[in-house]
């Protein structure tokens, strides 16, 4: 399947969630596991993909993976410290492009 | 324009308010106003997207074009780092539904007010519908407006996220792709996630999700069919329910 196909079908993937309840609905009765497991899904779902992302830069050898990992690292303390997106993921550019540095180095 | 005023005025369910043109206009404009911060708050993560885009090498348009199609950044950003490891149609398609699952829950709560309004509206007015405007469409319908303007000032609110929204994209992947792949880049896609799992994992639930969905989705790397997200989605929501399960 093409790129826009894939792009596609996940518009009209989306616009069903958004659209399905509002056409139907009349009062708010969601199925209750919906209503429960709601909350959970934007943590869990990006916890799955972050690792995903992560684990696919082993393919790159140690030299790619290893800053990644330290980066990954450094933005998740900050964030937990500061609650601040932006000073997360400046930790992590920092330490990626340090650890990138070290890695070249020691080459 | 005596027409207009009255079929307005018809359509108007508080007199006390008169629908004139002036309280329509300010109604949209405190709408516009009240996007305002939140759309600089969520244009970082635009242009981490578009800059992804550029950086993974997806077709710049396509890439692009998923702003106004799924118009959600968090899929959009799931959707591009899978196309981009070419990941088959299903896991992708799968990942968009799951990440969106909460906009179902947005569009219940929005049911009500937008009840008896036409077809072309509620199309337009759910398409719409995403975290920032969803907040800012809460208080539109919060009871202090004429039901006329509550849909104004959710209008206003909606389409300028919109229309900056897809600004940003633009902007992220015209940037991307100028940008030296010294710079590793696409990293901030990675390092945006983590930083959202722990600004946004804050129950008891949700980390007991996080870490299963983490540690399967490791394992699950070595699937094919870059099935491990999937997986381990599957399997961090499933925990997640458990232990909901079992503390209610």
């Amino acid at each position: 399947m093409s790129t826009w196909t894939v792009v596609l079908l996940a518009g009209l993937a989306t616009l069903a969630l958004r659209l399905v309840p509002v056409m139907l609905l009349s009062h708010r009765t969601l199925p209750e596991w919906l209503d429960r497991v709601g909350p959970l899904t934007a943590p869990v779902a990006f916890a799955a993909l972050g690792t995903s992302a992560v684990a696919g830069a082993a393919s790159g050898g140690a030299a790619e993976l290893l800053p990644l990992v330290a980066a990954v690292a450094a933005a998740g303390l900050v964030a937990a410290r500061t609650r601040s997106t932006t000073w997360a993921v400046v930790a992590g550019m920092v330490t990626v492009w340090a650890g990138a540095a070290l890695v070249t180095l020691t080459r | 324009m005596s027409a207009i005023t009255a079929s307005r005025a018809r359509g108007e369910s508080s007199p006390a308010v008169a629908g004139s043109a002036a309280a329509d206009r300010r109604a949209f404009l405190d709408g516009v106003r009240a996007m305002l911060p939140l759309l600089l708050g969520v244009a970082p993560f635009g242009l981490v997207i578009g800059v992804t885009v550029a950086e993974l090498g997806l077709p710049h348009l396509a890439g692009w074009s998923l702003g106004w199609l799924v118009y959600a950044g968090s899929a959009q950003l799931a959707a591009v780092g899978l196309l981009a490891g070419s990941a088959s149609a299903a896991v992708v398609i799968a990942s968009v539904a799951v990440i969106n699952l909460r906009l179902a829950l947005y569009s219940a709560a929005m049911a009500p007010h937008w009840r008896g309004t036409s077809t072309a509206w509620r199309l337009i007015a759910a398409y719409l519908l995403i975290d920032p405007s969803f907040a800012v469409g809460t208080q539109s319908y919060d009871g202090s407006r004429p039901r006329r303007q509550a849909h104004l000032h959710y209008l206003g609110a909606a389409l300028v996220l919109w229309v900056g929204w897809l600004t940003v994209i633009g902007v992220g992947v015209t940037a991307g792709a100028t940008m030296p792949p010294e710079l590793r880049l696409e990293s901030i896609g990675p390092l945006y996630i983590v930083t959202l799992v722990v600004l946004s994992a804050r129950t008891v639930a949700a980390r007991v999700g996080v870490a299963v969905a983490v540690v399967t989705a490791v394992v699950a790397s070595l699937l094919p069919l870059h099935l491990g997200p999937a997986v381990g989605m599957g399997a961090g929501l499933l925990a997640g329910s458990l232990v909901l399960r079992r503390s209610s």
